[in-house]
Formats: structure tokens, C-alpha cells, sequence
């Protein structure tokens, strides 16, 4: 069975790390916006107005905040397809805005360093980081601003770069130190404070987020769980193959616990080895370690006695039989739990996950939950296996009973022969017939002895036997010529019609001989004297039609529908003429073995057609 | 014992209904018979019998069950009421064939028949049987 | 796919084709081995004229043929009801005392026909009416039907009888000799194995019949094993419960 990996599995983005994502996304639509800000902005101002800025350096900042924020897009697009972990967001958003803190830095040398009015959206930036980021990187980056900010103003006040004031923001000496060292306090003291208390906003916020996120995130992991649980008792009951059932098992269980992999190890009938019988994600060396033998591999043992065991850590571990494999093969933690049946452990159900991971009440229970269901699987099989093993006993037992029972009755029939053929003298006519009558009932006997062993060796029959070829109208000739006596005798008249060619079907002759014979043979007995049976066999390349239609009794509309059926015989067909009732059935049961159709049309007292379609072979 | 006696044998191998009938015409009885409950619920009428001998496996499993009911449950077949005093003597050659226990029922609300012989039947039996019965 | 469980009482073999098939099987054979008896009989008695005693002879061999056959057939349903647990547990009167008259007789004068001797030991007196299956009654008519076919000509097949236990099943125990070969282990065993039966050259049980003894008598709490008579012949060990229980 495929495994549908109908909702996130184990190695796809969770909700946290989405979260985030989407984040840096909402970071880089926002600077889209104050790129084209700085560059729409400027070039409006320069037509319109007299610009109190470098037009050329101004726009071309925004120009360069546009380029690198396509970058930035670009590294989240990449990000994504990674399933990066929080910490990789993390730096990306510090990335950001590092980058961020330069651009604004270049702007604010062009506006007059310390006396820009741009100051004020460092403290933008400043809330924007608070919330993006964990507080202590919040902070680390409100400092780096303001230290930017102080190194700027000190450069300009040292004269190694040109303090360029704006119209009506030059009042403020920009070489006062204690002026500048005023500013620069309140500065630092806003933009912090900002700091702390958009980040104290935001981590509630957040806080509440995740928890939401971990919420969701467990409802769905119930979800899937109780999901998979339903699959599995669906897969228990709808099947008695037992290997698709376990290996449902262990792959939904895989998935379901976002483990590595999983296997089931069943006790062996002496009750003292673990046979592997389903496993799932776990390489074919590992697969190949051997039974297990539970008084070397104390986990298991544990698990048999009813306790699910789990080993956070394989490498610290000294619970396994072969601990060197389970390390070689990735595995860190492994979760055994036992298949009880009725209160006793059959087997155990390991599951294994490639990282360390700690197992809650929770996952136990749903592990012990699998290991259950599939012990009431493994039960079914089992209990069904039994009866068709008893099932197939008594069909062999049958068989040899019947062959017991043939000796017998030629006896019995040898016997009466030779009261019938007078080598004890000679009877009236009346007792003759009486004999006679007996005679026929015993040669019915015999023909039920043989059918019934016919029918019952056509179970359990190896397929072999089904194949080969024969040619079919050397088959219809020899059927004819062996019922042409008693044709005869009965002064019923065989019409055929056999193609010259070759008729090649699928099939053995000796079968063969006994659909055809069958038919024919019915034919000519339930056609009354002086009747007509015509026997025609056509072929085209597919198939091979063989059309017996007699002139006889007939078959009522009722009994149509069962003439096919085991010891079926029509009323009409009881009175006429001795019957098993097992050769119609017979005939059904090796035309189906060949692939072949059969069909039956009569009328009542008008007579019979039955029509067989074969395939014809190359 | 009543020479005139009619014997009506429901059974559809027509063998034994041959040979009993050659047993019991030369025991002086009248004989008919039918090859199925059908049959024989058609034409008893026609033929008021002082005992019926039944088989149970005939156009179906259970073919005799169905002619004893309709022989012996007045309620549901009052035009029967007037077989009440014929018996029925029931011979089958597997009598765990339907899981009924016959011997212990014979007679009783379950399977409300006077007689049951498991077959094969001697002639010597059967006639024996048979006076028994009609001298009830 | 119906799924069957073991405490699901509707699993036996009823509800299988093959059961069906086989019952089927049974009927129909035996329905006709049937009509053939009677028609027999009647010819034996005369109800078509008279025949001669040549002819008597062969229509006695032709029924004897013929009950064999059904005892055969009987014993074969049987055993396939017990596997399938779907034989009745009947319970009737039983008289192990008229039982054993009776038995006796009929043994001894089978027996005598081949010239072979029998002996009935009663150990203690035997209970009075007792109730108890009617599969007990067969289980020893063929037990002794195998056991005096295998004695040799002349032989000897004693049988000692006595009551084991108390309380309401006490069990009737057999223990019966017959002189013939020494039976081995190994062909002991195989008189059991229901698919080792069609050997040549057995002289114990062909035709099923031990195994029907034996399954018989589990089927109703007894048991029944063999072994050598050593340097006589075979030894049966034969336990019977007198009353079944709860009926």
C-alpha cells in the first residue's frame, strides 16, 4: 500500500518556522515601500521644489535599498524551499536589518549626520526589530544604531567627512560635543525604550502565537494519529493477508510519529526468538542482524513482559542485542512497545527516530494502541490460516475416502453381474430386470465415487495443471466416437459440423475430453429415442466455440438457472435418466479454470443448447 | 390387519418406490405414489391413504418437512384435518442430514410423524412397521 | 471478506461448500446403496418368486457387499461430523449386560466361521441400565469386526470387561487379545494417520474403521489404543464412558 502523505509529515516546515518565514516576507514588503519612498519621494521634491538634499545620492540609496532588498527576497525564497529551523529566520532578520541600519546611516549623513530629521525613523526600525527578533538581539541592534549614529557624528565633528545640514536643521552645531553627547543620550534613550516596550508588546504576542502554533500543531498531530489508528483497524479487518496488514502497520505508525521508521518482531512458536515479520525505513543490512533473542536485548524483554520501554539516546544504551547496527543504521531513539493479545505479548512494535526525542504519555499510548490492533490482526490471520489448513484436511481426507469406497462397489457391482448374466441360472424376466436395475444403480454409485473425486481433486489443484495446450476437434472427434453406441443404440442421430483446420486451445487434453465429453454425453441421455444431437465447433483467432444442442427433454426455466449447481438434477431429468448431478458442475468448474464461458438456453421438452467459448491458443 | 390398506410412498428415487411397491403388493396392500412434496401434496387428495411413507431429501433439503407440516399443522391447513389419523412414517438414509435429531423427535411438536426408520430398510421391517402402525 | 474468528459459533463445518457437498455426497450414495439392499432383500424373499440357493448365495454376498458399504459411508460421515464437532451428542438407554449378550453372541459366531475361538471375561458384574451414546454400540461391533478379521485361522480373541471408577461416568474398560501377526509400533501408528490409510497390506483398520473407533470413542470422553500382544498378536485398550453427562 502507498503510504499518502495526505498532510505534512515529519520533515516538512512546522508552524513556528512558518511563522517566521512569513514575517521576514511582511519585513521585505515593507521596505519595498520605503525604497520607492526614498527614490519616488526624492525625485517629486527635486521637480517640484527646491531639494535641500543631493537629489543624485538620495535616489540613488533608494535605488540601492530596492536592489538589495530583491536580494533579501531572493535568499527567503531559498530559505523556504530549505525548511530552515528558527535560528536560520533569526539571522536572516539580523541580516535585514544590519543592512537596514547602513542604508538609513548613509541617509542620515546626507541630511545634516547628527541634526537629521531622519533620526526619528531609526526608532522605527528599532520597534520594527523588537518585534522580529528575540529581545537581546532587539537590543543589540537599538545599540548598534545608536552606535552608528555616535560614530557618525563624531566622524563629521572630526571634519573626516562633510556635515551637510538641511535648510532650518542647521541651527545645532554639529562640533559641540556636549551637544552632540545631549543629543546622542536622548537619542540612545528613545530608541531603546522603543525597544523595550515594543518588544515587550511583541513577545506577548508572540508568545501567545507559538502557543497557538503548538496547539494547532498538536490538534493536527491527533488528528493524523487517530487517522491512522482508523487505517490501521480498517486495514486489520478488511484483509487476512497478514503481511499487507503489518507493513500498513509499521508505515502508517512511521509516518504517524514522525519517526524514522518502524518494524514489528513477532515471538517465534517456541515463544524464545523475535522474528522480524513487517518493517518500514530501515536499510536491508539492518534488516539482516538476525532474530532477536529477548533474554539478550533487555527492552525486549521488558515489552513482552507488557511494558512499553523507550531509549531516548541508543548511544548511551546498553539495552540492545545489537547495539552497534542500531547506531550504523542512524537511529537515536527507538520506543518498543508490546503486542499484547488477551494480556500476552506476541511480539513488540519498535519505532525508531533518526534524532533524540523524548516519548510523552501520549505517544506511548498510541504506540501501544498500533501494537494492540495489530496483534488482533495478526490473530485473524492465524485463526484463518488454521481453518483453511483444517479446511484442506478434510478435503484430502474426503478424497482418500472416496477412494476407499471404490474398491468396494466394483465388487459389489462384479457380484451382482454375474446374477444378471445368469452363470447362476437362469431368472424370469421380472427378476432380471430387477437385477438389472440394480446393476445400473451401482454403476451410478460409481460414476458419483468418480465425479465427486473429480470435482474435489480440481481444488487445491496446482496451477500447472492449467496450462498447456490441446487440439480441440481431435478431442470432439474421440468424445463422438465413444458415445456413438450408444447413440445407436438409442437411434438418436449426431449431427457435426468440425472445422478441417486445427483448433489449438488453452487447455489439457484430458480436460478438455471431459467438458466435451460431458456435454455430448448428456446430450445423447436426455434425448429420447429416435432424437437429434448436433454438435458444432467453429473458431475464429480469439476464441473457440463449441454449440451441443439436442433435441430432448429440455430444462425448465426454474432449473436453469441451477443446472450448474453440485447435485443439481431437474425433476424432469431425475425421472428420464440416472444422474450424479456432479457432471454439469464439473464442466462449469474446468471451463472457468481455462478462462472459458459457458452458456445454457433450453425449452421444455423441445430440448437443450449449450454453448462453450474457449480461448484459442496463438 | 386391514388387506385394503392404501400405502402412499412420497420418494423420489423411483428404484425404491419400485421395489416397495412390489413388497407391498405382495403384502396385499394398495399402493401410490408421488416423486416429490409437491406432487404428493397435489394428488393426496385423490388418494386418501391409510399411511404415508416420506422421504426428506427430494426437490430440496427439507421437501418431507414441508409435507408434514402441511399434514399435521390444522391451523394453518384446516382442509388437513381429516389426515390427522393417517400416519406418517418418516425414511431417510441420513437422519442427521438437517441436524434434527429424529429418533427422540418422532411423535413430537417438532416433528409431529409416527415413525422413523433410518434406510437402508428391510422389506421384513418395513411391513412389520407398517401393520404397527395401521393398528393403532 | 468475511473474517472468522474462533468463538464465533457459526464456524463449523456447516456453513462451508464442501461440507454441503460431501453431506450431499453421503445421502445421495447412500440413498442408493439403499434402494439396492431392499431390492436384494426382496428378491431373498421371494417377493418376485422363488431363487435358488446358488443365487441366495451371491445376493447374500451382494448385500453383505453392500452393508459394508454402509457402515462404511456411516462411519465416514461420522468421522467428518466429530472433526467438525457437528455430531449430536445423543444419550440413550443403554444395557451393558444385554449388550455384551448380545455381542458376544454375534462375535462368536462370526468368529466361528474361521474356525476362531473367543472368550468374554467379566471382571466384575456388570451395572445395570445405564445411558450412554449409541456410538458405543458401534464402536464395538467394528472394533471386533477388525480385530476377529485379523486373528489367524484357529486364533483366539478373549476380551476382558470391567467397570473403572465411580460417581455418575464410570467407564467401561475392554482390554481384547486377538491372536494373529505381532502388530509393530509402526504399523500401529499408521492405522491412525487417516492419510496413511490406503496402503497395501494392512491388516488392522483399512477402511477407516480404527480410526473411526478411536475418534468415536474420544468423540464420547473415551479413548482407544493399541499395541503388540507380545509373540501373539494385537492388544485394544478400549475406555467408554457409561453415561454421558448433562443429559
Amino acid at each position: 500500500m502507498a503510504i499518502e502523505r495526505d498532510r505534512p509529515g515529519p520533515v516538512t516546515q512546522a508552524p513556528l518556522e512558518e511563522e517566521l518565514a512569513k514575517r521576514g516576507a511582511w519585513l521585505i514588503r515593507l521596505r519595498w515601500l520605503a525604497g520607492a519612498g526614498v527614490f519616488v519621494g526624492t525625485l517629486v521634491l527635486w521637480l517640484l521644489a527646491d531639494l535641500p538634499v543631493p537629489g543624485i545620492a538620495f535616489c540613488a540609496v533608494g535605488v540601492g535599498i530596492l536592489a538589495y532588498n530583491l536580494l533579501f527576497r531572493r535568499i527567503l525564497r531559498h530559505l523556504k524551499t530549505l525548511e530552515s529551523t528558527t535560528v536560520v529566520w533569526g539571522r536572516f532578520a539580523s541580516a535585514q536589518f544590519l543592512t537596514d541600519w547602513v542604508a538609513l546611516i548613509v541617509l542620515v549623513h546626507l541630511t545634516g549626520g547628527i541634526t537629521s530629521p531622519l533620526l526619528f525613523f531609526f526608532v522605527f526600525h528599532a520597534i520594527l526589530a523588537s518585534i522580529l527578533l528575540p529581545p537581546r538581539p532587539a537590543y543589540l541592534h537599538a545599540s548598534f544604531g545608536v552606535l552608528l549614529v555616535g560614530l557618525l557624528a563624531a566622524i563629521e565633528g572630526a571634519g573626516l567627512l562633510p556635515h551637510r545640514p538641511m535648510p532650518g536643521f542647521d541651527g545645532m552645531p554639529h562640533d559641540d560635543i556636549r551637544q552632540i553627547g545631549l543629543r546622542l543620550l536622548f537619542f540612545a534613550t528613545a530608541i531603546l525604550f522603543a525597544t523595550h516596550l515594543a518588544g515587550s508588546i511583541a513577545r506577548r504576542l508572540w508568545a501567545r502565537t507559538v502557543e497557538l502554533m503548538r496547539l494547532k500543531d498538536s490538534v493536527e498531530a491527533a488528528f493524523h494519529r487517530t487517522q491512522t489508528l482508523y487505517d490501521i483497524a480498517r486495514a486489520v479487518n478488511s484483509t487476512l493477508d497478514l503481511s499487507h496488514v503489518l507493513n500498513t502497520v509499521v508505515a502508517r505508525t512511521t509516518v504517524a510519529m514522525y519517526g524514522k521508521a518502524c518494524s514489528i518482531r513477532l515471538l517465534d512458536d517456541e515463544g524464545n526468538r523475535l522474528r522480524l515479520s513487517a518493517a518500514y525505513g530501515l536499510s536491508d543490512t539492518y534488516l539482516q542482524k538476525g532474530d532477536v533473542d529477548p533474554a539478550k536485548s533487555p527492552v525486549d524483554q521488558s515489552a513482552l513482559l507488557g511494558w512499553s520501554v523507550q531509549v531516548p539516546d541508543v548511544s548511551d544504551a546498553t539495552a540492545f542485542q545489537y547495539p552497534e547496527e542500531v547506531l550504523r543504521e542512524g537511529i537515536r531513539s527507538v520506543v518498543v512497545a508490546p503486542m499484547l493479545l488477551r494480556g500476552t505479548a506476541i511480539g513488540v512494535l519498535r519505532l525508531y527516530t533518526a534524532e533524540r526525542r523524548e516519548f510523552d504519555d501520549e505517544d506511548i499510548g498510541f504506540l501501544m494502541a498500533i501494537a494492540s490492533q495489530g496483534a488482533v490482526a495478526i490473530e485473524n490471520a492465524r485463526a484463518y490460516r488454521h481453518l483453511e489448513e483444517l479446511e484442506e484436511a478434510k478435503a484430502k481426507f474426503v478424497f482418500l475416502v472416496l477412494h476407499e469406497l471404490k474398491a468396494p462397489v466394483a465388487s459389489l457391482r462384479s457380484s451382482l453381474s454375474i446374477l444378471e448374466e445368469g452363470f447362476l441360472g437362469e431368472m424370469d424376466e421380472r427378476k432380471r430386470s430387477l437385477v438389472a436395475r440394480m446393476v445400473r444403480r451401482v454403476a451410478g454409485l460409481q460414476d458419483l465415487l468418480k465425479d465427486l473425486m473429480e470435482l474435489g481433486s480440481m481444488k487445491g489443484r496446482v496451477p500447472g495443471r492449467a496450462s498447456g495446450t490441446a487440439e480441440l476437434c481431435g478431442v470432439v472427434r474421440g468424445v463422438l466416437e465413444r458415445v456413438s453406441s450408444e447413440a445407436e443404440r438409442k437411434h438418436v442421430r449426431i449431427d457435426t459440423v468440425i472445422p478441417e483446420a486445427a483448433v489449438t486451445v488453452a487447455g489439457n487434453a484430458e480436460d478438455l475430453d471431459k467438458i466435451v465429453g460431458n456435454l455430448v454425453e448428456n446430450a445423447v441421455k436426455y434425448t429420447p429415442d429416435g432424437g437429434l444431437v448436433s454438435v458444432t465447433l467453429v473458431s475464429d483467432k480469439n476464441r473457440a466455440r463449441l454449440v451441443c444442442r439436442d433435441s430432448g427433454i429440455g430444462i425448465s426455466e426454474d432449473a436453469l438457472g441451477h443446472v450448474f449447481d453440485e447435485f443439481y438434477r431437474a425433476g424432469n431429468a431425475k425421472q428420464f435418466a440416472e444422474g450424479t448431478g456432479l457432471g454439469l458442475s464439473l464442466v462449469k468448474r474446468l471451463v472457468d479454470m481455462y478462462h472459458g464461458e459457458i452458456e445454457v438456453a433450453s425449452k421444455i421438452g423441445e430440448g437443450s443448447t449449450f454453448t462453450v467459448s474457449l480461448p484459442v491458443h496463438g | 390387519m386391514d388387506k385394503k390398506a392404501r400405502i402412499f410412498m412420497v420418494d423420489d428415487d423411483t428404484d425404491l418406490v419400485d421395489i416397495v411397491r412390489s413388497v407391498l403388493e405382495a403384502a396385499g396392500y394398495e399402493f401410490a405414489s408421488a416423486s416429490s412434496a409437491t406432487e404428493a401434496l397435489d394428488i393426496i387428495d385423490n388418494i386418501t391413504p391409510d399411511l404415508i411413507i416420506l422421504d426428506v431429501m427430494m426437490e430440496d433439503l427439507v421437501a418431507g418437512f414441508r409435507v408434514v407440516n402441511q399434514l399435521r399443522n390444522f391451523e394453518l391447513f384446516p382442509q388437513n384435518k381429516k389426515y390427522e389419523n393417517v400416519s406418517i412414517l418418516m425414511m431417510t438414509s441420513i437422519q442427521q442430514q438437517t441436524r434434527m435429531k429424529f429418533s427422540g423427535d418422532a411423535g413430537s411438536r417438532l416433528l409431529p410423524i409416527d415413525a422413523f426408520m433410518e434406510k437402508p430398510v428391510k422389506p421384513r421391517l418395513l411391513l412389520e412397521k407398517i401393520a404397527e402402525l395401521l393398528h393403532r | 471478506m468475511r473474517r472468522p474468528a474462533p468463538d464465533d459459533p457459526s464456524i463449523d463445518g456447516v456453513t462451508t461448500p464442501e461440507y454441503r457437498l460431501i453431506n450431499h455426497f453421503f445421502h445421495d450414495f447412500k440413498g442408493g446403496l439403499s434402494t439396492v439392499i431392499m431390492c436384494l432383500d426382496a428378491l431373498r424373499d421371494g417377493i418376485e418368486g422363488a431363487v435358488t440357493p446358488g443365487q441366495d448365495k451371491w445376493l447374500e454376498k451382494a448385500e453383505r457387499n453392500c452393508q459394508h458399504l454402509v457402515s462404511l459411508i456411516d462411519d465416514f460421515r461420522d468421522l467428518t461430523r466429530m472433526e467438525d464437532s457437528s455430531h449430536q451428542l445423543e444419550s440413550e438407554p443403554l444395557d451393558p449386560g444385554a449388550m455384551f449378550e448380545r455381542l458376544s453372541t454375534r462375535v462368536a459366531d462370526d468368529a466361528s466361521r474361521r474356525r476362531i475361538r473367543t472368550a468374554f471375561d467379566f471382571v466384575d458384574d456388570l451395572p445395570g441400565p445405564r445411558a450412554g451414546s449409541p456410538l458405543v454400540g458401534r464402536i464395538l461391533e467394528r472394533l471386533y469386526g477388525v480385530l476377529v478379521d485379523c486373528t489367524r485361522t484357529g486364533g483366539l480373541v478373549q476380551t476382558t470387561v470391567r467397570i473403572e471408577g465411580t460417581g455418575p461416568v464410570p467407564e467401561l474398560v475392554l482390554v481384547i487379545e486377538s491372536e494373529g501377526v505381532e502388530s509393530d509400533a509402526e504399523l500401529l501408528d499408521t492405522v491412525f494417520d487417516k492419510f496413511r490409510q490406503t496402503g497395501a497390506g494392512l491388516q488392522l483398520g483399512r477402511g477407516y474403521t480404527m480410526l473411526f473407533c478411536r475418534a468415536a470413542a474420544r468423540y464420547i470422553g473415551g479413548d482407544l489404543q493399541l499395541a503388540p500382544w507380545p509373540g501373539r498378536g494385537t492388544r485394544a485398550d478400549l475406555r467408554l464412558p457409561l453415561a454421558t453427562t448433562g443429559t
